[in-house]
């Protein structure tokens, strides 16, 4: 048997794989992907690539769960599978070198810090969680937005649609999110905690 | 919310908080948040989802998760039932050398047109390949084209910002990933969607579209006879599809291993029936094998090439099992020499 073994986590546990069922397994796909993927993208700054790369790490989880014991957690196999399938990724293709290039830094400071992905706040994961509960054409245009700090003609452009559109979505999106989100946003803003329980 | 001002809703202050009001409308707002302590909140708290949302890390980026699971369970339906073993070893970033063809690119009488029309959008390309071996070419769009003799294609972008390509006879796509720019490949009766990927298109003398894919996926459609619905297949590495022109329907085969020899002069076997061997390769090569191997039925091969030629092939071949072989123009007669 093939033994994996977490850094960073020292606990006695561990998970046998072969007993998953094929509904866990898609809650455990669906509860992670869109964050892996950005995982992935970090490293490799390409999102088909980054998506492949959390696919086959499922895949492989799924094929090999019989012969598998994972110390820790799934999440965190995942994680590191992730993570060495986009560094090694990197490291191997040549033909990828301006990619290498541009990454070589952020690769090491990211290692240095190396913020377990998994360590992520409550909120965090909330906030990822209703981003992906947008619906596809808003969620990219938030995106553009939100993370490409895009201009809101700029994001028209780009999508081939009307600056008013993008005026629209982006109101639902941050509407919808801060609906999602009201029940932690007391704690965030605390002192208008008694204001918004009414609304 | 409510207020008395009926035109600050929340699109308006975001776009507000994203700096993109003007003054008459940076001045409403102003206004409206004088009037109520509590339209102040208001604006906070969309401030504070805007902020909290900037600090993820890493960034979040537009995946389509439900539609990732599908092509995932696909894939899990097929190893759990048995009909693909193998694990996928081979990342699709394994990019083949090309070699060969790039050197004679030179020596090619392709006939090639570029012509811009006034817009920039609407670039029109048509490429047509008369010669004898394979043509090379970027598109407009950076995308690669390898495309078989006999073969023509002409892209155009159309604007509803869609790039299309029609093709007749045979090309290899390795299309540039423009998640916002959907390519297409018309091929008659049908044709094939995609992103950003690599595949081969076929346009079969009968009809039928055979598509295999190298990497990524790709989508494949066709619009029933009476036009009143499509067909939709999608494809994932390494999976083959054919669109039958007498079946109205797709076919989803398995890919052929040496489906890319065209383009990348590799062929690769593992574990292959001596005789399915011999058969691709007379094929890829266009020559005639003629065996006369008694065990042959017993015999499994594996290796791989890259860019030899058919004696090389064989020769390593009849090699391995010590047989024998005579050429004769394009025929080739292998035995077993204890057979003689």
């Amino acid at each position: 048997m093939l033994l994996l073994t977490s850094l960073t986590l020292t606990t006695e546990q561990t998970i046998h794989t072969d007993c998953i069922s094929r509904e866990d397994f898609e809650s455990l796909f669906n509860d992670h992907y869109s964050r892996l993927c950005a995982y992935a993208y970090n490293f490799l700054k390409e999102q088909e690539a980054s998506e492949e790369i959390v696919q086959e790490a499922f895949f492989k989880l799924w094929i090999k769960r019989k012969d598998i014991v994972i110390e820790s957690s799934m999440e965190s196999y995942l994680y590191r599978a992730v993570r060495n399938a986009s560094l090694n990724l990197i490291k191997h293709i040549n033909i990828r070198e301006k990619y290498k290039e541009y990454n070589q830094e952020e690769i090491e400071y990211d290692e240095q810090i190396d913020r377990d992905p998994l360590n992520a706040s409550e909120l965090e994961l909330k906030i990822r969680a209703s981003i992906d509960l947008l619906p596809e054409q808003r969620k990219k245009i938030f995106i553009l937005s939100r993370y490409e700090q895009l201009k809101y003609r700029e994001i028209a452009e780009h999508l081939g649609i009307s600056v008013k559109t993008v005026e629209n979505q982006m109101g639902k999106a941050l509407k919808f999110l801060r609906e999602e989100l009201a029940d932690y946003l007391p704690l965030i803003v605390l002192f208008f905690n008694h204001f918004f329980n009414g609304e | 919310m409510k207020s008395d001002n009926q035109h600050i809703n929340d699109t308006l202050l975001t776009k507000f908080l994203l700096g993109e009001t003007n003054k008459k409308e940076q001045k409403l707002i102003i206004d409206w948040l004088d009037e109520k302590e509590e339209n102040h909140k208001h604006l906070d708290q969309l401030e504070t989802v805007w902020l909290e949302s900037g600090k993820l890390k890493p960034r979040p980026i537009p995946v389509n998760t439900k539609l990732a699971w599908s092509i995932l369970s696909k894939r899990m339906d097929v190893h759990d039932s048995g009909l693909s073993p193998s694990i996928r070893k081979h990342s699709r970033f394994k990019i083949i050398i090309y070699t060969s063809i790039a050197a004679s690119i030179l020596a090619l009488i392709g006939i090639f047109n570029w012509y811009n029309d006034e817009s920039v959008q609407n670039e029109k390309f048509l490429l047509a390949n008369n010669t004898s071996e394979t043509l090379q070419e970027l598109l407009p769009d950076g995308s690669k084209l390898y495309l078989n003799r006999s073969s023509k294609i002409t892209y155009e972008t159309t604007i509803d910002n869609q790039r299309i390509v029609n093709l007749e006879g045979e090309a290899f796509f390795k299309v540039k990933r423009d998640t916002l720019r959907p390519f297409i490949v018309n091929a008659g009766i049908g044709g094939v969607k995609v992103l950003g990927t690599s595949f081969q298109v076929k346009r079969k003398n009968n009809g039928d579209i055979a598509v295999d894919v190298n990497s990524g996926k790709v989508e494949l459609f066709r619009p029933n006879k009476a036009k009143t619905d499509t067909l939709h297949l999608i494809l994932v590495k390494d999976e083959g599809g054919l669109i039958s022109n007498e079946k109205d329907t797709i076919i989803s085969v398995s890919s052929n291993s040496s489906a890319f020899f065209w383009v990348d002069k590799r062929l690769s076997f593992i574990n292959k029936p001596l005789k399915e061997v011999f058969k691709v390769l007379e094929d890829c090569y266009d020559i005639e094998i003629i065996s006369d191997i008694p065990e042959i039925n017993k015999m499994y091969y594996t290796s791989s090439f890259i860019d030899n030629d058919a004696e090389e092939v064989i020769r390593v071949i009849s090699n391995t099992y010590k047989l024998s072989y005579q050429k004769e123009d394009n025929i080739f007669t292998i035995f077993s020499p204890s057979n003689q």
